[in-house]
């Protein structure tokens, strides 16, 4: 039972270690953003592997444009924010501009993903709140390490 | 590529706006008050993600400047919250664009 576990731990460490490899590689330099983003790639995932199962049709569409279009969001949204705060290099205009174009080309998906692909409202606002889940996740974990300190 | 991207997203635009132009069994006051209901509504929400976005950048930069080690720590809460107030514009926009392509009332 313990080598069983021990096995899965050191696959979950080694998939954890090459995400974070890929995304540092993109520019995500900080480890604790590279965590929150891995995060919301893996919980994306299992979210939309639990909608596969149970679901089809609109709900299946919504939830996947749902977190698919937030997880987008939030890895650009890290990019920028690092970029903006921790390097602090390059012109900060096309940054801005990038980020005006990401909440366009979000408003342009849900669009289409409300009125050509008559997506479920319901699961596609699941989906966007993984995001709020995976900072939820992330904010509990914070407050058990600071009490462990304490 | 800008006068091409403008193209499409005008193309974009007025296909949208044909579905609420054509919805000939619905009374135009009807029609008219759902477009005021959403351009408030919008406007509410991007007021207030505006606001709270700019209090949290401002907090980060003065962080910074103060204290430009802790870049790091200011850059994930900072993070942590822009992802939280944006989702709550992104869910107006979803609402608003409910109310304007797929209303279930009408």
């Amino acid at each position: 039972m313990r080598k069983k576990e021990s096995v899965i731990r050191g696959y979950l460490g080694r998939t954890n270690r090459k995400v974070e490899v890929f995304l540092n590689n993109r520019g995500l330099i900080i480890p604790k953003v590279r965590v929150l983003v891995r995060n919301q790639i893996y919980l994306s995932i299992l979210g939309m592997l639990i909608f596969w199962i149970f679901f089809s049709g609109s709900v299946l569409i919504g939830f996947v444009t749902g977190a698919v279009l937030g997880t987008f969001n939030f890895y650009f949204l890290a990019k920028l924010i690092q970029e903006l705060v921790h390097i602090k290099k390059g012109a900060v205009t096309p940054l801005l501009f990038s980020f005006y174009i990401r909440l366009g080309l979000t408003a342009l998906v849900l669009f289409f993903s409300i009125v050509y692909w008559k997506a479920n409202i319901y699961s596609l606002l699941i989906g966007l709140s993984v995001v709020l889940l995976n900072v939820l996740i992330f904010g509990a974990t914070l407050v058990g390490q600071k009490v462990k300190e304490a | 590529m800008r006068k091409t991207l403008f193209v499409i997203l005008n193309t974009m635009f007025l296909v949208g706006l044909a579905s609420v132009a054509f919805a000939a069994e619905v009374a135009p006051e009807v029609v008219s008050n759902i477009a005021l209901a959403t351009a408030i509504g919008m406007g509410v929400a991007a007021f207030g993600t505006g606001i709270g976005q700019g209090l949290g950048l401002k907090g980060a930069c003065e962080g910074t400047a103060r204290n430009p080690e802790a870049s790091g720590k200011i850059t994930v809460t900072m993070l942590i919250g822009l992802a939280m107030i944006e989702s709550l514009a992104i869910y107006a926009l979803v609402i608003n664009l409910i109310l304007l392509f797929a209303n279930p009332f009408i």
